[in-house]
């Protein structure tokens, strides 16, 4: 049993799919806590920091951008570090 | 197909050693749409950011109707959905054509499922006399959402055309380059939908 789930551990895009649904769960889990009461900066900050984190993988692991063209890669990011950056700044300032 | 190589200088020796060659998995034009779908849904995250700024009021008070926990469930949907095709692109490169094959189909579920539960969210608003043109706030719900939902549609129809092309292929590596194509599509729609979740659904 133990050795099976070494096994499936072992891939890259298995534990990258895990880390993608704690990552989730966690930022569901800051935004029940935090629902009845007024956001605090640092919450906003943090599940879109989740969010941003998410996208890394997925664009790196699944998208295959760790092997792409380098000027692809810092678009891509670049892009998805800046409306990250924009939308949690934006959210915090409400 | 350039190789590209990495020289290392260790003491007086000279090592050169092959690396893995940079490219882009799938087509070009793939790609490029790809870039124009990020950057048309970040100007509507943007603006629905800006004019949640305008109208605090309307958003606090619509953005509770909406039900997170389906939320979470729609983003662990894509996120398996994303699972399945990676490995249906990993079982490819090892020519195991039914395991890509029922990566695809269950891929494909996923999205369907994804789907359905975006529909009965739909229902439930309509049943309650909610729709586009209620107030600002479902507006950007309904033209967000539903625009995301058409790239999902989309994206299943593009997995259904290469589940069709790998049962009818006698060498699944030969469809590698469209699957490769078909999944980054997919992960770009599992992409949109991890920063439209908090943002529409999560942050009040």
């Amino acid at each position: 049993m133990i050795a099976c789930v070494r096994l499936w551990l072992s891939s890259p895009t298995n534990r990258i799919w895990l880390a993608l649904v704690a990552a989730s769960l966690a930022s569901y889990t800051l935004g029940g806590t935090r629902a009845d009461s007024a956001w605090s900066t640092w919450t906003v900050w943090l599940v879109f920091g989740l969010a941003l984190t998410k996208g890394v993988w997925v664009m790196d692991e699944f998208m295959g951008l760790r092997t792409a063209p380098v000027l692809w890669r810092r678009l891509l990011l670049g892009w998805l570090v800046a409306l990250c950056l924009a939308l949690a700044g934006l959210s915090s300032m409400g | 197909m350039t190789a590209t190589l990495s020289h290392a200088r260790t003491g007086d020796a000279t090592a050169v050693e092959a690396a893995p060659p940079l490219r882009l998995a799938g087509d070009l034009a793939v790609w490029l749409i790809i870039l124009a779908e990020l950057l048309a849904f970040s100007i509507l995250f943007l603006l629905f950011a800006v004019t949640r700024l305008r109208h605090p009021e309307v958003f606090a008070a619509s953005q509770p109707t909406l039900d997170a926990s389906t939320g979470l469930v729609n983003t662990l949907l894509l996120i398996t959905g994303s699972w399945f095709v990676a490995c249906a692109v990993r079982a490819a490169s090892h020519h195991q054509r039914l395991a890509t094959l029922r990566h695809l189909l269950t891929a494909q579920a996923c999205g369907a499922v994804f789907l359905v539960l975006k529909l009965s969210e739909y229902a439930d608003k309509a049943a309650t006399g909610i729709d586009l043109e209620t107030n600002v706030f479902y507006m950007f719900y309904f033209f967000l959402t539903g625009f995301h939902f058409l790239h999902v549609l989309a994206a299943m129809v593009f997995l259904a055309f290469l589940s069709v092309s790998v049962w009818r292929c006698q060498q699944v590596a030969d469809q590698h380059h469209a699957l490769e194509s078909g999944a980054a599509f997919w992960h770009m729609v599992d992409l949109l939908w991890i920063v439209m979740f908090p943002l529409v659904y999560l942050i009040r």
